[in-house]
Order: structure tokens, then sequence, then C-alpha cells
């Protein structure tokens, strides 16, 4: 269920990194950091370990869901993917991303 | 909100596979980091450190995941039960002797409670039960209470009411049921045909009355309460339909009662009022003199019980102004509207309220115990705790597993505590049936249990977990020495004696009421009644009406049935009367008219009416102090004479012969002339002092109905001779209640009896608890200054002497308890001098009495951990110092 993230932005930052990177192809833990750490270009130094618990919170949000799936050397784990309320969750976040960033901008650059 | 409680429960259930599979997840990925630092060509060692510090520490990620999870609160109350119940049956003796504490002061106070609320608190299982009250009024010159009213004033009242929605009738008869293996006794209400659709009381089988049946055409029908069907037909269902022979008329069990209060006297069934052979007839409902009828009523909603007096007043007023014939112009009556429910539990509300107040004690007093135990088990397991803190455990996750540990004891205590009070529920129950007719309806419902479960958490809580909480913990001096010197043990040790002074209090509370009821008691039991009980057998025989309809056959049945009976052998000699001594059968008073005496000479006397035959005095043992007694001279048509007894020659004649004085019934009747004067006897209870009594002769007021018989030998065996000298006689005739003399003594006493043991007992357990935790503590100091009682030995000191000043000093705790004890005791026992028979509230001896008890069970449980201290070795100490 999409709901307002206002208050919670700024936190919600790697959540947001999350879906968006789970919307191009399901992928397991490792693969996701790996991801985020190419498009930011090492530009967040997101800390490996909180991508974890935040996945995992955002599978008990029924955001995201998982299957097992092989993986390199032979093992099985968690494959992630972004569920439709996931989808729904997205959009509305990059909306008030977006949102956000308008207001910050229209403020910063007033005179 | 589902999910936030979906998921921490669904997470317990599948927790071994998350966790296996967010731990694989884990290691998958570090594994990985590592392998892509190798690549980046790290050697491997500093590959994989440098994969764990850019990770974080998997097994802190781990736990973050797991809080992600909203697992974390479930587990840890799952750790804690485990725990606990490791822990708490490792300290066996704590766990047990704590949940038997509280079980006793769980369950007597659940126990109390139930029968309180059943019988007290509860509305009436009726319908609108707290608007059903019943009409009575006292008769403000004498202050005798009129309970029963003549069909036209109740006429006049239901015609005139505007509060009431209806006013019903009852009165109850004994009539005897034939067609059974012996005739019987049926106590009968008679109630008009919509008098249970009043009470809206649906039959357990079958139907009650149907409107109608209450006329003088209509077949006889009767219902049966449910207990009567129980004793009596065994509860089989196919009686309803049968007939049944009733005296003289054949009548149709048409249905069954569920189980209900039964007033104002245990009723066997219901007739409707048409078969009543004296409400039935027309002449009764014109007769202004016959006050038979008992009024109940339903108050209009919103109306008060004083309203209605006010109202019932008035028009009881006009209606005795327009009857001057049976009510003279003198009389003067106060109209009393009591709600049913009150009228139904009066007698057994202040012995209820009186043994809740002592169980509530009894609690107070386990409470402080189990607190007290507490401490002492948070004394050896400081060092537990100072190392659990030293390891990161939080305040708030040490009182969690605190408040588990004590949920855990309590409600067990809890869980005990109902089961015991289940299983003497009965025994109170038919403690409460010779206090009011509800005790039927006395049972373990949701609410007591409710209570039950709530004084359990209440007493966890406050009583297990936070004393142990309460005091800090110094980790530093715990971990060096967890027994003794830290300034943490010493404030608890202080709480502990606190602790104790206030079981001491308590208990002496206890003691005292239970010294003063059984002081009581004895005191009941020594009462000289004024006549001989031993050897004596009661029953009574309500004479067969349809046979007997004539005064004349009813004395020469009588006369028979003595005659036979006194020729039984083993029979020394025999009596007919009204009035068995104790029996609480209903006294007949009546004012009487002296001679010589001006009729408006202030109140005329009331007294005491009593029916004997010849031989009376002479089977029961009252000595005859002046004149004589009655013989057969004395018939029908011989001058009207009376025997009196002691108390009531000495204060109507004083300091004058009684005999040859005369006095009348009222104002038109015949003088009665003494004849004689008699010991004076308890007849209307063992507590109650004699009153005034005049006896008359069976010849000339022919109502006698027990016979009553002395035997040579023992009584029971000469029983079934008498059986059947009655049936020879007789053979519809029904024997009810054969009792011997000291049985019915026996019950007049028997309330005060369990009364008093109840409270002896709950007294005795409340010592006991008392004594161990005075124990306890005393031993624990003792044991802290073992270092300074070895010094003592060292130095010569003399092990009595040193004795004596340990048991001296712990007593103080004990003295400060009694202190506080005889002055709430002084308060509580001035409560409970209406329970107290011959003994004063301030009875110096049981105070006295029970201080001894209490100092003497106190100062030995000193004196063991005393001289076991005074014993030790005092090298051994110091050394180990």
């Amino acid at each position: 269920m999409p709901k307002s993230t206002k208050a919670d932005l700024l936190q919600g930052t790697l959540d947001l990194l999350i879906l968006k990177t789970l919307s191009l192809e399901a992928m397991h833990g490792w693969a996701i950091s790996q991801r985020i750490r190419q498009v930011s270009a090492d530009r967040f130094s997101v800390n490996q370990g909180s991508l974890y618990p935040a996945l995992h919170r955002l599978e008990r949000k029924g955001w995201i869901e998982f299957e097992l799936g092989p993986a390199e050397n032979n093992r099985q784990v968690k494959v992630y993917r972004l569920t439709k309320a996931g989808a729904a969750q997205l959009a509305a976040e990059q909306e008030s991303w977006n949102q956000f960033i308008a207001a910050m901008t229209s403020i910063l650059e007033a005179n | 909100m589902f999910r936030a409680l979906f998921y921490p429960l669904k997470s317990l259930f599948t927790r071994k596979r998350t966790e296996q599979l967010t731990h694989d997840e884990l290691q998958f990925h570090i594994e990985q980091e590592t392998r892509q630092n190798i690549a980046l060509g790290m050697p491997p060692e500093q590959a994989r450190r440098q994969a764990l510090t850019t990770f974080g520490g998997s097994t802190q990620v781990h736990e973050e995941c797991r809080e992600a999870w909203g697992t974390q609160l479930m587990e840890n109350l799952w750790r804690d039960v485990t725990y606990a119940l490791r822990t708490l049956r490792k300290d066996w003796g704590y766990t047990l002797v704590a949940v038997a504490t509280l079980a006793l002061g769980i369950g007597s106070n659940t126990a109390i409670y139930s029968v309180l609320r059943s019988v007290v608190l509860r509305s009436l299982p009726v319908a609108d039960g707290d608007r059903v009250i019943a009409l009575t009024a006292t008769d403000q010159s004498t202050g005798r209470e009129k309970p029963r009213f003549s069909f036209p004033e109740l006429r006049d009242y239901r015609e005139r009411t505007k509060l009431l929605d209806k006013i019903e009738e009852l009165h109850t008869m004994t009539f005897t049921l034939l067609g059974r293996a012996e005739p019987e006794n049926v106590q009968t209400g008679v109630v008009p045909a919509d008098y249970f659709d009043f009470l809206g009381i649906r039959p357990y089988k079958g139907r009650t009355f149907a409107s109608g049946e209450d006329r003088h055409e209509a077949s006889p029908v009767l219902v049966l309460t449910h207990r009567y069907w129980m004793t009596s037909f065994g509860g089989n269902p196919n009686v309803v339909g049968t007939t049944v022979r009733m005296n003289d008329r054949v009548h149709t069990i048409v249905g069954i009662l569920p189980p209900l209060p039964e007033f104002p006297n245990p009723i066997d069934l219901y007739m409707p009022t048409s078969s009543c052979p004296t409400r039935g007839t027309a002449a009764f409902e014109h007769n202004a003199r016959g006050a038979l009828l008992r009024l109940y009523g339903r108050m209009k909603p919103g109306v008060t019980a004083a309203e209605v007096e006010t109202e019932f007043g008035t028009v009881f007023a006009q209606y005795r102004a327009q009857h001057s014939d049976v009510y003279p112009a003198t009389t003067v009556f106060k109209a009393n509207v009591t709600p049913l429910r009150d009228v139904l539990s009066e007698r057994a509300k202040p012995t209820l309220y009186m043994l809740f107040s002592i169980t509530a004690l009894v609690l107070l007093i386990a409470c402080a115990s189990v607190a007290n135990l507490s401490l002492a088990r948070m004394l050896r397991r400081e060092r537990e705790m100072a190392i659990r803190t030293a390891i990161g455990g939080t305040r708030a996750r040490l009182l969690q597993q605190f408040i588990v540990e004590g949920l855990i004891v309590s409600l067990t205590g809890g869980a005990a505590g109902l089961i015991a009070a289940a299983s003497v529920l009965t025994l109170l129950s038919k403690f409460v049936a010779r206090l009011s007719p509800r005790s039927v309806e006395i049972g373990l419902d949701a609410p007591v249990m409710l209570f039950c479960a709530a004084v359990s958490i209440a007493t966890g809580v406050l009583f297990c977990a936070l004393p142990a909480w309460r005091t800090r913990i110094d980790l530093v001096s715990a971990t060096r020495d967890g027994s003794a010197g830290s300034t943490a043990g010493v404030s608890r040790q202080t709480a502990r004696r606190m602790l104790v002074s206030a079981q001491v209090a308590f208990s002496f509370v206890v003691l005292i009421a239970a010294g003063l009821l059984m002081r009581s008691f004895l005191n009941l039991t020594r009462v000289s009644l004024g006549f001989e009980t031993q050897r004596v057998i009661s029953m009574t025989l309500n004479p067969n009406w349809s046979h007997v309809n004539t005064t004349e056959k009813f004395l020469r049945f009588y006369d028979q049935l003595l005659e036979r009976v006194r020729r039984t052998p083993g029979v020394l000699s025999a009596a007919v009367s009204g009035n068995v001594p104790l029996a609480q059968s209903l006294q007949a008073t009546n004012g009487i008219v002296m001679e010589g005496q001006a009729p408006d000479a202030g109140a005329s006397p009331v007294v005491n009416l009593a029916v004997a035959s010849d031989g009376y005095f002479d089977t029961l043992r009252i000595p005859v102090l002046q004149g004589r007694v009655f013989g057969v001279e004395d018939k029908a048509d011989t001058p009207q004479v009376a025997v009196i007894d002691a108390s009531m020659a000495a204060k109507r004649w004083p300091g004058q012969a009684a005999v040859g004085r005369r006095f009348r019934l009222a104002d038109q009747k015949p003088w009665i002339t003494v004849v004689g004067v008699v010991g004076s006897v308890h007849m209307q209870g063992v507590d109650r002092d004699p009153a005034e009594q005049v006896y008359l002769p069976l010849a000339q007021a022919p109502a006698g109905t027990d016979l009553l018989v002395r035997t040579a030998g023992a009584p029971l065996d000469v029983i079934r001779d008498l059986r059947s000298a009655v049936y020879q006689i007789d053979p519809d005739q029904a024997i009810v209640a054969v009792k011997t003399m000291d049985e019915i003594v026996g019950e007049n006493l028997a309330a005060p009896q369990l009364m008093a043991k109840l409270v002896a007992m709950l007294a005795a357990l409340t010592l006991i608890i008392t004594i161990a935790g005075i124990g306890g503590v005393a031993a624990v100091s003792t044991d802290h200054r073992k270092a300074e009682i070895g010094v003592r030995l060292a130095l010569g000191a003399m092990p009595g002497r040193l004795v004596a000043m340990i048991v001296r000093q712990e007593m103080v705790m004990v003295a400060v308890g009694l202190a506080i004890g005889l002055l709430a005791a002084g308060m509580v026992a001035q409560a409970l001098s209406k329970f107290l028979f011959g003994t004063r509230p301030t009875d110096v001896f049981t105070f006295l009495a029970s201080a001894l008890l209490m100092l003497a069970a106190a100062a030995g449980a000193c004196l063991i951990p005393a001289v076991r201290t005074a014993r030790i070795d005092p090298i051994k100490t110091l050394r180990s110092e």
C-alpha cells in the first residue's frame, strides 16, 4: 500500500534505491549491492551490512518477495523481486522524491 | 495491524528456516566480496578481512535482520519463559513455598469471593431481579413484624398502587404426599398462576402454571422445585405428567423448576392458589382477618424503594382506618419495602464480608511473605544478575525476566488456588445454606475466574518481580562477594524486616479473630440450655388433615400415639409439643393482658407461646420450680391453665408467687391461671437468651406437631419401633425430621463452629507462613554476622549469651509487628463483636494468648539460626574472611 513517505524520505533513500534496482530485474543481495555501487559510481558510501536489514524490512512490508535461486559457486540464495505493491510504492516514492527535489530547488534558487 | 501481528507470529514458526536463509545469504555476500577482492589482487587473508570490514560484522547484521522482522520481543519472551522455568526448577524450594503460599492466599480469596458474589453481589436470577421487593409492616407499639397480609389487604393495594407493576402473593403450607414408599410431608408454596411469569422463570422440564389454573374449577397441578425433584425423585424426567395423591386430591406434576433460591423457607413444590384448602375458598377472599399471604411486588423502572414505602404506608393506613374492627385505632404500622435480594442475603451478608476481610488479610500476608522470599532469592542471585548486567543485559531485559518469573509463580499459585477454591465450594455452600437460600447459586463463573486471574497477575508483578528489581545491583561488590557485606544486601535486609513486621501485624489480627471466634464457640457449647439433651428423640408429625379434621380427632390421634409410644420398650417418657427447643421452627409470640393491669399501662408484654402435653417437662427434664405441670386432668373443658418459665415469673410478678395469677391472650378471651413455674429454656437458639415463655396444655391449645421421646438406652435403637407405632395408628401419617436432641443442638452450633474452624485454619496457616518468614530473615542476618560472631567467640563470649543476644535483636521486628497488629486487632475485633457470644471483643485472655503464641513461635524461629551460628568454629570463620 503506497503511503506518504515525506517524513522518512531521507531515511528511506536506501529503500528507494533497492526498489529501483529490483524494478529492472530480480537479483540476490550481493548483486543488488554491486549494482547500487556501480550506478551510484561510489558517490554513496552505502554500508554493505545495512543492505540486508533493509531488504528484510521491505520483505516484511510486502514490497518485495523472494525465491531461492541458483547463484555463483553452486549456491542457493534468496533472489528478490518487486511485488505489485512494491512497484506502486516505488512509483509513489519517486513522485514524492521529485516533489521534494523541486521544493528544495525552488527554495535554494529563490534569489 | 494484521501484518504487525502476523509476521512476528509466522516467523516464529518458520524461524529455523528464516535463520538459515539469512545466514546463507550473509555468508554468500562475504564470500563473493572476498572473491572480488582476491580478483583485485589482494592476498586471500587480507581479502577476507577487507570483506568483513566493509560488511560490518555478520553477527550484528544478522541481529538487525531479526529486528527487522519484529520477532525480537517474542523470542526474548520465549527465552525468558524457558530460562525462568529452568531457574525455578533449580530453586524448587522457593518455587514450592511461593506457589503454595500464593495458592492459599488466592484460593481462600477466590472461594469467599465467589460465595460473596453469588449470594450478595449478583442480581437475583429472576426477571428485573433488582426491582423485586418484599412488602411487610412493623407494629410500632410492640415492634413486632407483620410479614403476612389478608386477601382484602392485597386486593386493596393492588388496585391503588401507581408505583408497582405487579403485586404477587405467596404462602407456604405443609401437605402429606401419598403413594410413595412412605407418606411424605412436603413444604408447598401456594401461588397465583402467573407467579413464575412474574419472576420470569422458565421451567427446567415441562411447564409452569398456565393462566386460569388458579381458578376454582381448574384441575389440580403441581410444579416441583429442582432440589426436591433431585432428592425425592432422583432427577427422573418421566415424573412430568404423572400424578400424585396429596392429602385428599390427585394432582398432576406438570413441570420442574430450574435451581433457584427458595423463600421464605425451603419449598418442595408449588401449587396454584385454587388447590389450597384455606386460600382456595371464596370465604378467604373476604376474610379481613386471614393474614396469611406474603406480598412481593415489582417496582416500575426508576421507582425507589423509599417511594414505594411511602405509597404503601399511606394506602395501608387508609385501609386500616376503614377496618377498625380488625385494626383498633391505636395501632400504628410502619410500612417496610425491602429489595428481595436483601431479604434473601440479609443474614449471610455480615458473615461473608467478615470472612472476605479475613481472607484479604491472608492474601496480604501471603503477598508479604512472597515478596520476602523473592528478596531473599535476589540476595542469592546477585552474582548472576551482576554478570548478566556486565555482559550487556539492559535493565529493561532484566525486568522482563523478573516479571516473567513472577508471573509463572503467581499464575501457577493462582491456578492451584482456583482448584482449591473449587474443591471447598461444596462445603462452603452447605455452610452458607444455613444463612441464605441463595447458596444454591454458588459457583465459579467467568467473573470469579477473572478475579482470580487479576489477583494472580497483580501479586506476580507487585510481589514477585518488583521487590527483586527495586534494589540496584552493585556490580563490584556483588561479583567480589556474593553473600555478605554489600550495601545492597543490607538495605534489602531492612526491607525484609519491614515485610516480616507487616506479616506479624496481619497474622496477629487473624490470630485474634480466630481466638475470639473459638472462645465464643466454646462459650456456646457451655451454655446451660435449661433442659437435658441426651437420649431424646424428636420427630415432626403433621397430622394428615384430611383424616384428622376435627379437634377431637386431633387429640385422639395424639392420645393414642402417646399411649403406644410409652408402651414401646426402651422408652422412658414421651410428650407432644408444638415447640422443640432450638429446632428453629417459628416461635409463636403473643401479647398478653395481665389481670389487674390497666389496658393502657404501656405496651402489653409479648411472650412466646408453646404447647405441651403431659410428660413434656419430664421428657426434657425441665425443672419444676413452683406449683405443678400439666397432667391428664387438664382437658378441653376444664378451666384454662398455663405453666410459665422463671424469667417471666421474675419479670411479671417480681418477688411474688406467680402460681394462681391470671392473664389472657386478648381482651375478650378467657382468663388463664398460672399453675406452675419451670426453669427457663433456650428455645430460639443457643445464642439467644430465654424469652418470657408461656406453656399451654395440648388439650386446651390443640396445635402440637412434634413427638419428643426420652429413651433409656441409645435413642436410635427405638426409632424403628416408634415409626411402626405411628403407622399402626395412621398408615398415611408422614414422619419427618427424625433427630436426636443432641443433633438439633449440633445443628444450632454448626454455623459458628464452622466459622470458628475456618478462621482458625486460616490463622494457623498464616502463622506458619509468618514464622517461616521470621526464620528466613533471621537466618540471613545471622549468616551476615558470622565474622562478627566468630570474633566475639574467639574473644571468649559465652555461646548462650550470644544466642540470647541474636534472638533479642531479631525479635525487634516481631515486637514492631505485634505493636501495629495490636492496634489493628483492636479495631477489627470491634467489627467482630456481632459474631461473638459471651466474649467481649477486647477479651484480655484472647489477646494475651495470641500475643504469647506469636512471640513464642517467633522466638523459636529465631532460635534455630542463632544456635547454629553460635556453634560455629570461630577459627574457620575468621580464616574464610
